[in-house]
């Protein structure tokens, strides 16, 4: 479970840095890899958001199953803090996770988990960036602020899409222990959202597609509404659905404290 | 009539909730448990099915929770009814909170142990034989918090004081005594306290939860949650008669915990110093109890190495401080655990092993278990319960191997 509460506060995480306020225009050949990554890594999102998004995992047998959670968090300058709860399914519900996220890569998190049977909160440490969430195809690595300097990025070409113009970047790991030899993401311009990435294994073999759409506005945000990864070899699928959104709402600074985790719900 | 309180304090619930509008919430599940002696004569240890039923109503500031089993048990037949598990009211300010009611209360970093861990008493009617979950007993309680950005500050009255449940005689998991062939035992019903306002427990504790590390400090005047067996002796030609008179006692606690993580670890620690326990003469033929302080402590380590793994291992040192050689125990009672979790078929299948290891009485339990979601909703779970020893709380269920099964349905 120490995961699962990690992982879940990456993908607030995700949704917001792939919600945008402003189009941005470039000319490709005055950028680099590099340029355009750090862009998508640091193009501003609200101060503060309150969502509920369900996953739904699929199996090569077509059986789903899903999974609802309800997420806030908020800005503290360059640091953040997230506070996150399962709705369904039933044998979960209730189950939380408070997240203080650090800009500064020497700082480790602060994460802790309550779990509601046991009416106890938990400090939970880091985990391992190759597992899987809670059975989905999203591994925490998919799904984390990864830092853009721990990847070599190279922009290959400019192409459209079904009419949207996307740079795309390749990007292989510096530390030769990532489970991808490479990913290459088609970057909208206009939007700086990722709508496909490619992930490859460590033989260069195709490993999964993440197709993003359903791509419109919200409270003045750019936000994408479904995430789709397919997982090739497995023939398993994860479809991450925003259900509901909205930004700047002020949410008030101690919700995001352990006292108001151990509550088990937020109004 | 206790069944029929809990149906009239549903209904009360309820009524208002569905006329009124605030927000409504029941869920629950049904679970049920069997578990069959491995050694002749092959019996049932436990057989049981509940449903839980829980309800939450909310308002704007205020909030209502309770929670209902319903049970039918074939071992232990006198647990078979309707009992309501918790139900207590929260009204949540700014920068304070109140929760007032039938409670459960968890203090401590320790899994599956109690250093400082003391408020809601321990349920041992199958002794540790159950998930942690119900091994808890609620207390009624009002708790009253401050809260701070990285602090809180609790306070704790608990008026009514509720012990610790001990295997029923006659049951599997009733406490096997050891006396010699020519001593007559007695028992008498424990002496609780008066209902008194005199005899409510108070408490505090202030927790900091801080980058890097969360701390706290407690203390507690409380009673001590399981009897001291206080005894008259009586000797008629060559039988020994032993007249055990149980009473709770007054306990002061001071405790202190905190929890560190640290790359793929979180290193945590216990410590509670206890003033004046009463404390057994190892002679029967005494009567005259030891009242010793005492400092019981744990230090445990989690590692989540990845793909799926858990490791979380606890040292128990539980210390007679002004150690007397006449007294019944070691000066020192040291335990240790293991839990390992693998998780396969993305998340579907849990195997677990759960360890105790009784350092004095070199004695065991070992809880391993499989369970598998057959949907999100329905688990099915199987395992099988080991016991080892001559000696010890865990030795002398040698006879206790089971072999289990249970299924449960959340809604």
């Amino acid at each position: 479970m120490t995961k699962k509460g990690f992982v879940l506060l990456c993908l607030v995480f995700l949704f917001e840095t792939i919600a945008y306020i402003e189009p941005v225009y470039a000319q490709s050949a005055e950028l680099t890899g590099r340029d355009i990554m750090l862009k998508v890594h640091d193009r501003p999102d609200g101060d503060d958001q309150k969502g509920v998004m369900q996953m739904t995992l699929i199996n090569k047998r077509g059986k789903m199953r899903k999974r609802t959670v309800l997420f806030l968090s908020k800005d503290y300058g360059k640091d953040s803090k997230s506070i996150t709860y399962f709705q369904s399914p039933a044998d979960v519900k209730g189950t939380g996770f408070l997240s203080w996220e650090y800009d500064d890569p020497s700082k480790d998190d602060d994460r802790w988990l309550y779990l509601p049977a046991l009416k106890k909160t938990r400090r939970i440490s880091g985990s391992s960036k190759n597992d899987y969430f809670m059975g989905t195809d999203f591994t925490y690595d998919d799904l984390g602020d990864r830092s853009v300097d721990e990847d070599n990025h190279e922009l290959l070409k400019e192409e459209d899409i079904d009419g949207i113009m996307c740079w795309v970047v390749e990007s292989r790991p510096k530390n030769k222990d990532d489970m991808y030899s490479k990913v290459i993401r088609w970057i909208q311009q206009d939007a700086l959202i990722p709508i496909k990435v490619e992930f490859y294994d460590k033989q260069d073999n195709l490993l999964k597609i993440l197709i993003v759409s359903d791509i419109r506005k919200q409270d003045g945000f750019w936000t994408a509404f479904k995430m789709e990864m397919d997982n090739i070899r497995e023939k398993h699928k994860t479809i991450l659905e925003i259900k509901e959104i909205h930004y700047d709402i002020g949410l008030k600074d101690n919700l995001f404290r352990v006292s108001t985790l151990e509550r088990g719900k937020i109004k | 009539m206790r069944e029929v309180l809990t149906i009239c304090f549903a209904l009360i619930l309820l009524v208002p909730a569905l006329l009124s509008g605030v927000n409504f919430e029941p869920q629950g599940f049904v679970d049920t448990y069997h578990a069959t002696r491995l050694n002749d004569p092959y019996d049932f240890l436990s057989s049981r099915t509940r449903l839980r039923l829980e309800m939450w109503m909310s308002g704007e500031d205020a909030s209502l929770f309770a929670a209902m089993n319903a049970i039918n048990n074939n071992v232990i037949t006198s647990n078979s009814g309707i009992e309501l598990r918790e139900a207590y009211l929260d009204y949540i300010a700014d920068e304070w909170d109140l929760r007032i009611g039938m409670q459960i209360i968890i203090w401590g970093k320790a899994d599956g142990l109690a250093i400082t861990d003391i408020v809601s008493p321990w349920d041992y009617t199958e002794f540790l034989a159950r998930d942690f979950d119900d091994i808890r007993l609620p207390v009624d309680a009002v708790r009253w918090r401050l809260l701070f950005d990285n602090a809180n500050l609790e306070f704790l009255m608990i008026p009514i004081f509720r012990p610790a449940v001990l295997p029923l005689p006659g049951t599997p998991w009733a406490f096997k005594y050891k006396f010699p062939g020519n001593v007559e035992v007695e028992f008498d019903n424990p002496i609780l306290p008066d209902l008194l306002l005199e005899n409510s427990e108070i408490g505090g504790k202030l927790s900091f939860y801080l980058p890097g590390i969360d701390f706290a400090i407690s203390s507690f005047y409380t009673w001590d949650d399981y009897p001291t067996m206080h005894r008259t002796i009586s000797i008629v030609g060559d039988t020994l008669s032993v007249h055990y008179h149980p009473e709770h006692h007054r306990l002061t606690f001071i405790g202190a915990e905190f929890s560190n993580p640290w790359e793929d670890f979180v290193l945590r620690g216990e410590a509670a110093f206890y003033t004046n326990r009463y404390f057994d003469p190892e002679n029967l033929t005494d009567t005259a109890l030891f009242k010793k302080n005492s400092l019981n402590w744990m230090i445990g380590l989690d590692w989540t190495p990845g793909n799926d793994w858990m490791l979380t291992a606890q040292f128990v040192d539980n210390f007679i401080l002004d150690y007397d050689k006449a007294i019944k125990g070691d000066k020192h009672t040291m335990l240790a655990t293991l839990h390992i979790s693998k998780n396969l078929f993305r998340q579907t299948l849990e195997l677990s092993m759960m360890g105790y290891y009784g350092i004095n009485d070199e004695d065991y339990f070992v809880r391993s278990s499989m369970n598998y979601a057959l949907t999100d909703e329905l688990h099915l779970l199987l395992g099988i319960d080991a016991f080892l020893g001559d000696d010890g709380m865990m030795g002398q269920y040698d006879d206790n191997d089971e072999l289990w099964i249970k299924a449960k349905y959340s809604f």
